[in-house]
């Protein structure tokens, strides 16, 4: 029997779909535990909740603050892809987001307005992770930016909730960023359409995944309100958002992995990219502004790729 | 699926293992029965039948159901416990009208926090108009042949107005 329930949470909608044979009301339960795993991490992550742990993080530079697990791994994980790439994809961007009009909490409708940060501006080298005691140092004054972590990490404790309760077919969907667990109704592997970047309500091709995740990173959905022509995602480095590319999907292990390195992806551009993505084995397909669509080698064959476009 | 380098799988799987377990032992007890949220759906329903909570008669909430966007919420269950976040423990309702059609949600605020928001109703009979970015479920409902679809991260401005209706509820 299949189930399906959908959520709202980090201003997006969830949709956790579990097939098996167990009893439907036990499904529900299984579906609202998994869901309780995105409200766990908004409750940690979010940078539109002044109440979140996030955002009560003391101000105090150059000191070691003790953070909760679920926070302490999703900033250590940014700043691992931050070092990755370089800084093309960078936590450390919170205060420059809330600037571009990107700093309104979608329940309540209030905006978050952080203090002014020092001009010399912070970078993810400022943020310094001990493993070891599980303490943050921020060597600088900054807003911390987990927009491209929690919500692939919410989708990766989703999915070990519903294995850890005997589930092995399911799929989880936070707004397009999608984990499929085994198989479908039918005993295929999930098929899963991408989004065509222009036409909303077509697709430009689509997937088979099973045991794996997908995430795509576009500026389609979400324009800034205060920038002409600029949207929700920034290239740190040149402080505009990137528009080479209108959509770029990952395909990995982990839904984490995934948004990161989807949204890392598209601030590199289709060339550095591309070489980026094959360097660490990560399966990327691109759609770039004139609608030409590029992928890493075996991506094609990952996926089972068939283009509609 | 290309081959990912070692060092990411162990560090994704550190990650995932350390939020994961702490999670059960230190936050987050188990719920034995967890009744509020299975029961959320039931009082919805119920709401919607006989809409006796909320002190207005049934006939009422129909109309307002049929004729106008603005939609009556109830409090179905709350319990008197008040945290910082200004939230009472329960389960609230709220519905609204958008672009997309029907829409009712159902927030479940436990030691005053959002524990979850799920969506109870989305009847979407738009009509013959042209709309622009339809959510992806909407998307993945029209391409019948595909599971689900993946694309940049929708916004829900579609729910604001319920989700907003049944916090009201929660803060009062």
């Amino acid at each position: 029997m299949t189930v399906e329930k959908d959520f709202i949470c980090m201003d997006t909608i969830v949709m956790i779909r579990v097939v098996s044979g167990k009893p439907k009301q036990e499904q529900v339960q299984s579906i609202l535990r998994a869901a309780g795993q995105f409200y766990r991490v908004e409750q940690s992550c979010s940078r539109f909740d002044s109440g979140s742990e996030l955002m009560r993080l003391p101000d105090k530079t150059d000191v070691p603050i003790r953070v909760s697990p679920v926070l302490f791994s999703a900033i250590q994980f940014a700043v691992s892809a931050a070092a990755e790439t370089g800084g093309k994809f960078d936590p450390s961007i919170g205060r420059s987001l809330e600037k571009r009009g990107f700093n309104r909490n979608y329940l309540t409708g209030e905006r978050i307005h952080s203090d002014e940060v020092h001009p010399a501006q912070a970078t993810y080298r400022d943020i310094v992770v001990n493993p070891v005691n599980r303490t943050i140092t921020l060597r600088k004054p900054m807003v911390i930016d987990l927009g491209a972590v929690a919500k692939g990490m919410a989708i990766d404790l989703a999915a070990a909730e519903l294995r850890n309760e005997g589930y092995e077919h399911f799929l989880v969907n936070a707004g397009g960023d999608i984990f499929a667990a085994g198989r479908n109704e039918q005993k295929e592997p999930w098929k899963i359409g991408i989004r065509h970047p222009v036409h909303h309500d077509e697709i430009a091709g689509t997937v088979r995944l099973e045991n794996a995740a997908i995430c795509t990173s576009g500026g389609y959905e979400r324009p800034s309100s205060v920038l002409p022509g600029e949207h929700h995602l920034l290239d740190p480095l040149s402080g505009h958002s990137p528009s080479q590319l209108s959509s770029c999907s990952v395909i990995a292990p982990f839904a984490m992995l995934a948004d990161a390195f989807s949204t890392a992806a598209i601030v590199l551009g289709p060339d550095e990219g591309i070489k980026k993505m094959e360097e660490m084995g990560l399966d990327c397909l691109m759609i770039t502004r004139d609608m030409n669509v590029t992928s890493t080698k075996k991506f094609k064959e990952a996926g089972s790729w068939n283009p509609v476009l | 699926m290309a081959k990912l380098r070692p060092e990411w799988i162990a560090l994704c799987t550190a990650a995932i293992g350390l939020a994961y377990s702490a999670g059960y032992v230190v936050t987050e007890p188990r719920p034995i029965a967890a009744a509020p949220a299975s029961h959320s759906v039931q009082v919805q329903s119920d709401n919607r039948a006989s809409a006796s909570a909320g002190g207005e008669s049934a006939s009422e909430a129909e109309e307002h159901q049929g004729r106008t966007t603005q939609k009556k919420q109830n409090r179905t269950t709350a319990t008197t416990i008040r945290k910082k976040s200004g939230y009472k423990d329960g389960t609230y309702s709220g519905q609204g009208m958008n672009r997309i059609g029907a829409v009712a949600v159902s927030v479940t605020i436990k030691q005053g926090k959002i524990a979850s928001v799920q969506i109870t109703d989305c009847t979407t009979s738009y009509p013959e108009i042209k709309i622009d970015q339809l959510p992806a479920q909407v998307v993945s409902r029209q391409n019948a042949n595909v599971d689900n679809v993946s694309g940049a991260t929708e916004s829900t401005s579609d729910f604001v107005t319920a989700v907003a209706q049944a916090l009201t509820q929660a803060k009062a």
